[in-house]
């Protein structure tokens, strides 16, 4: 019998239709509520699972780091006092800018407004680099949105459906956001780093920055607000002859472990 | 009874997949243990149980992952059809692990090329997807492929054994009967 006539021929092209239709379902967003039930269905399961296995792992990362907990310890006391000095001369600039504000009647901007979510599921390979959040249109969520873990931009939303949208992390290899320096407003782009993470490129070389240097978004974007911050600057990555300078960028969250985000919206 | 057992079983790789695999931050070592259980029951199973986990194991892993649906579910649907067919043609379960660590190794392959393909084709037909390029595809085909071959073993013996149980309980309750 030829194989076109087989049973297991006619379930190859049954599953394969199906699977065509649900993808053409899929791009046009009416999946959403299978994919919100497929989602949501492993979570009580997963927060169980999460809940014995973190401390685990949080223990034993720190067994293995113990030696170098003393020198960090040292170097966050250190960084907490230069912080101290640093607040208190924010706080008399801030009362200064009030004064001259309300002096030549500037309307304060209003605060960004942000959206809670659950994350629900993360691609664990780290090819897709996906965050699948629990809100979507409904809560005004939009495509192009920035999403915040603990106060760093990780993230920006690529689809929206009503109820779930997807995320992709800022470390993945086609993402970039306009962003700055905040100390002196030099201004770059954060691109994403195949396997090393973030990286603040097309600097012009006479450019002033530092190691430490805070990195916050630019706000050239319209829907990613300015001033949100990204991390801190790393080690330089070119030399003295290259036409922009390339710097890493350290940022403390891990998006994988990441359980609650919130959506800026603008 | 069978099909809650499987059905339970892809949620627990689900669960493992978002769980212990995302808390290790492990990047590319990651092992496809669906494509390793869809093996192992091509191999040891004779009939079309693999079906089940190809296409309910693989849609959702495709909706948590945030790929388009087949992305995993028809590659490994044609990788577990390419199996079967060498196994009924050149009786392959019959000449040892070996070969099923081959599968594994040339799966791998397959499998890994199939989705960077498909996630491409997808984003041209709108499918809102960030595609890597095939160099970060390459860059992970190696860690994984290692990992594969670590669980390999331990997935066959798995499956093996919950294969073996249930003959046994259908025996068991053909006899009471």
């Amino acid at each position: 019998m030829k194989f076109i006539y087989s049973k297991i021929f006619f379930i190859f092209a049954g599953v394969l239709l199906v699977v065509v239709i649900a993808l053409t379902l899929q791009v046009k967003g009416w999946l959403q509520p299978i994919e919100y039930v497929l989602l949501q269905a492993p979570q009580p399961v997963i927060k169980v699972v999460n809940w014995v296995v973190r401390p685990i792992v949080t223990t034993t990362k720190t067994l293995t780091s113990l030696k170098n907990l003393a020198i960090e310890n040292n170097n966050l006391r250190q960084e907490v006092d230069e912080l101290r000095q640093g607040q208190v001369e924010l706080d008399q600039l801030k009362a200064q800018n009030e004064i001259l504000k309300d002096e030549l009647g500037f309307v304060s901007r209003t605060p960004n407004s942000l959206v809670p979510c659950t994350v629900l599921s993360v691609d664990a390979q780290g090819l897709t680099d996906v965050l699948n959040l629990s809100c979507g249109s409904e809560s005004g969520i939009e495509a192009g949105q920035a999403v915040v873990a603990q106060g760093y931009v990780i993230a920006k939303i690529v689809h929206v459906g009503n109820l779930t949208s997807s995320a992709v992390l800022l470390t993945n290899a086609q993402q970039s956001i306009d962003a700055k320096v905040s100390r002196n407003n030099t201004e770059g782009v954060v691109k994403g780093s195949f396997g090393s993470g973030l990286i603040f490129d097309l600097v012009t070389q006479s450019a002033d920055v530092q190691t430490g240097d805070l990195i916050i978004t630019a706000g050239i974007d319209p829907k990613i607000p300015r001033d949100l911050l990204i991390g801190e600057l790393g080690q330089q990555l070119t030399g003295q002859n290259d036409l922009f300078k390339r710097l890493t960028v350290v940022s403390p969250i891990k998006p994988y472990t990441v359980d609650h985000v919130f959506v800026v919206k603008p | 009874m069978k099909w809650i057992l499987y059905s339970i079983i892809i949620l627990g790789l689900v669960v493992f997949n978002q769980t212990i695999l995302t808390v290790s931050n492990s990047g590319a070592w990651v092992p496809n243990i669906l494509m390793l259980l869809t093996l192992a029951l091509v191999v040891l199973v004779e009939d079309l149980d693999f079906l089940f986990f190809a296409v309910l194991g693989g849609v959702w892993l495709d909706i948590t992952t945030g790929l388009p649906i087949g992305g995993t579910t028809l590659g490994l649907l044609s990788l577990a059809m390419l199996a079967m067919w060498l196994t009924n043609k050149w009786l392959l379960a019959q000449k040892g692990p070996r070969y099923f660590l081959g599968a594994i190794l040339l799966g791998t392959i397959f499998l890994k090329t199939w989705i960077w393909l498909y996630a491409a084709l997808a984003q041209l037909v709108g499918f809102p997807i960030e595609v890597w390029s095939f160099v970060d595809n390459l860059k992970t085909l190696l860690p994984q492929l290692l990992m594969n071959l670590l669980f390999a073993y331990p997935i066959f013996a798995l499956v093996d054994y919950l294969v073996g149980r249930m003959l046994k309980n259908n025996r068991h309750q053909k006899f009471i009967l």
